[in-house]
């Protein structure tokens, strides 16, 4: 008799049946498990074809160093980059590269990684013999950076050679180097970088940030300097310290209707690629740093403060036949006229005598007032680092007031003299100075310090000392400069020496609206025979801004005009022609008077 | 024993994700190491432009300038003396200019005026 299988079979059924269903249902849960990762990993996909999810691994291969030897498992990634950032290039108005980094490779080693220390010293002493075997070897010995620098900016001969070694532990890393196609030209204006390409002086100091800025990488920044004009402007300061003999120069052309520097040097120059081998006198920026007593050229000054005090008009005038004498001192003439003179005269013969006289009408605060609205009693603004505070009078009483007067006792950089020769005559409104195109586009005009009126006599007197008076030389025919000259003493030893002269010119073109500014000093000229031993001014300066004129008018876009006279200079002088014709004939008199007398 | 096709069914689609994993895993690869090639090559040349923006710059230096002018040019600096206006030329008329261009006369017949 069989059992019921069926019987057995259940109940072998249920509990396989439910070990079988469990068994069943674990694999169906692993399943779903397995099912849930890869339709993650699926979303994921999706993600990343079709909606760029996030940061992919591949970019590293652009941005690998490049490796002498392939080390990859002894090497320590981290410690042989460094991130050089691109520094920006600089260029003048016109787009004319003047500082650009270019790619070069550095020579690093990792100490840790290097053996026979004195072989590799050796070899490399070989390549480079500006370093020293001993300090190379030096290196290389001491274990605890992983990160030294052999060489900077190598050369591609010496990459190479270096490359032909195959020493293990010497990288090339990528590193930029500071260029400038000009040399000397913008030395400084740009000024000059360290071994880091860090800025140390000039617009390179003034802007070392924003020229590393990696947002702005690939944009120059634009100058307002602009090449051809500063060439010119150091072409004929050159000319001029060679043919005076003299020590140093400085010039500036400067844009009035812009408020831009259009050119700004000083010599002696220097090379912005060594900086180390240059002397102190070269990196001296004189046009922003030096400051120098300026002479005859701070009557401007005194003559426009008189005229807007109603103290005085261009016709009326002082007596200037008698020297001043005060506090010891003897203030006279250098070309006394003996008798009165108009304040046009004044201006025009540069008459020290007429010039104190007519500052005492408007006294010490007055004249203060109108110095400091001009800022000539602070440092100008402009963007270099090295900027010159002036110096002026401790004790400003009665004495130096006269002095300043007439330019001595204050002592202001060429930049003072530009910024404020151009407030006296551009309507009267104070001038700004800016190195960077644009830089003073957004502006408003300044604040008002003479009036309209006040401007335009400045103007003209100052068209009446390049037409007639002591800057003739310096009338570029067609372009009707005016301007005023400044011959000063240096203080040497305490004491001015007569041997030690600023000779200057400040000059503005053309004058019945005028355009640029045009500044050239030169530190202690010596007469030529040329001109009788004679070192002023009227006889260095001037020529020289007069062939500038002549030169750099027309890349500037102005246009001589010739048939353009000026009613009011022409008035002024034939005045003082008659004035001094009454004067002659008076002598004359006086001689026959004497002789008849003596009979 | 009971063979569903489903089953065979996934392990085919297995077996082509897994052909197709291969296949697009070493394209994306090979893609790769062409960007990179790409971009090596991208960044070569603009340092080159950039290194020649800087040999341009020094080829313009004003010095060099003025002596390859002196030995090529037979030019002078301007003087302001060379320059005229236009209302300040004498004996100025206005003369009337007939372009014709043709075959045989190919150059400008002023027509009318003095």
């Amino acid at each position: 008799m069989y059992r019921r299988p069926a019987a057995r079979v259940v109940h072998g059924e249920s509990r396989a049946h439910r070990q079988f269903e469990q068994s069943r249902v674990r694999l169906m849960c692993v399943g779903a498990f397995f099912m849930l990762c890869f339709g993650a990993l699926g979303l994921r996909l999706v993600e990343v074809t079709f909606m760029g999810g996030g940061d992919l691994p591949f970019k590293r291969l652009v941005t690998e160093p490049q490796l002498l030897i392939d080390n990859e498992d002894k090497v320590d990634t981290a410690a042989v980059t460094s991130e050089h950032v691109l520094r920006r290039e600089i260029t003048d108005r016109n787009g004319m590269v003047l500082a650009t980094s270019v790619a070069t490779a550095s020579l690093v080693a990792n100490p840790t990684l290097i053996r026979h220390e004195a072989e590799v010293a050796k070899q490399l002493h070989r390549i480079f013999p500006q370093e020293s075997e001993a300090s190379i070897r030096a290196r290389l010995e001491q274990k605890r950076s992983k990160f030294l620098y052999i060489r900077r900016h190598l050369k591609p001969a010496e990459q190479e050679a270096v490359n032909n070694l195959g020493v293990p532990g010497l990288f090339f890393e990528p590193d930029y180097r500071r260029v400038y196609p000009y040399g000397g030209l913008f030395a400084h204006v740009i000024g000059y970088v360290g071994v880091d390409n860090q800025g140390l002086s000039g617009i390179e100091k003034q802007f070392d940030q924003a020229l590393e800025d990696p947002v702005r990488e690939h944009d120059p920044l634009v100058l307002s300097v602009d090449l051809r004009v500063q060439a010119m402007l150091q072409d004929e300061l050159a000319r001029t310290m060679k043919t005076f003999s003299a020590i140093g120069a400085a010039g500036v052309v400067y844009d009035i209707k812009r408020g831009e520097i259009v050119a700004m040097h000083n010599l002696p120059e220097f090379d912005p690629h060594h900086p180390a081998s240059a002397s102190k006198d070269a990196i001296f920026n004189r046009a922003t740093l030096g400051v120098y007593e300026m002479g005859s050229t701070f009557k401007t000054f005194t003559v426009a403060n008189a005229l807007d005090g109603h103290a005085t008009t261009l016709t009326d005038g002082f007596d200037a036949t008698n020297p001043i004498h005060v506090g010891g001192f003897k203030i006279s003439d250098s070309h006394p006229k003996g008798r009165w003179l108009s304040t046009a005269e004044i201006y025009a013969y540069s008459s020290n005598i007429g010039t104190v006289k007519m500052a005492m009408t408007q006294g010490t605060e007055k004249q203060q007032e109108l110095l400091k609205k001009l800022g000539m009693l602070e440092p100008v603004k402009v963007e270099v680092p090295e900027k010159a505070s002036p110096l002026y009078p401790r004790n400003w009483g009665q004495v130096s007031t006269m002095t300043v007067a007439f330019g001595h006792g204050i002592s202001v950089s060429p930049l003072h003299v530009v910024q404020g020769i151009a407030s006296i005559i551009n309507g009267g409104t104070r001038a700004g100075l800016t190195l960077v195109k644009d830089g003073n586009a957004k502006k408003d005009k300044g604040e008002r310090i003479i009036s309209e009126d006040t401007s335009s006599k400045m103007r003209d007197l100052m068209r009446l000392v390049v037409a007639h008076g002591t800057a003739r030389a310096a009338d570029a025919k067609g372009y009707r400069v005016g301007g005023k000259t400044g011959t000063a003493e240096k203080i040497v030893g305490g004491r001015y020496d007569k041997k030690a002269q600023i000779s200057s010119f400040v000059g503005a073109f053309p004058m019945d609206d005028p355009r640029y500014i045009v500044f050239v000093m030169i530190d202690e000229p010596k007469g030529t025979k040329e001109t009788y031993g004679y070192a002023t001014g009227g006889w260095v300066a001037a020529p020289a801004t007069g062939r500038l004129v002549q030169r750099i008018a027309p890349i500037l876009g102005v246009a001589p005009d010739f048939a353009k006279t000026n009613t009011a200079v022409d008035t002024l002088w034939a005045a003082a022609q008659a004035r001094e014709k009454q004067a002659e004939q008076r002598r004359l008199a006086r001689q026959r008077g004497v002789h008849a007398a003596s009979f | 024993m009971e063979y569903r096709a489903s089953g065979f069914i996934v392990m085919g689609m297995l077996a082509l994700a897994a052909l197709g994993l291969y296949l697009v895993k070493y394209w994306v690869q090979d893609v790769q190491v062409e960007v990179a090639k790409t971009e090596a090559e991208l960044k070569k040349e603009r340092e080159s432009v950039h290194l020649l923006g800087a040999e341009w710059a020094y080829l313009n230096r004003p010095e060099r300038l003025e002596k390859l002018s002196q030995r090529y040019l037979e030019l002078t600096p301007l003087d302001s003396a060379q320059f005229i206006s236009y209302e300040a030329l004498p004996d100025t008329q206005t003369i009337e200019v007939n372009a014709v261009l043709t075959q045989d006369a190919p150059f400008f017949q002023p027509v009318g005026g003095r």
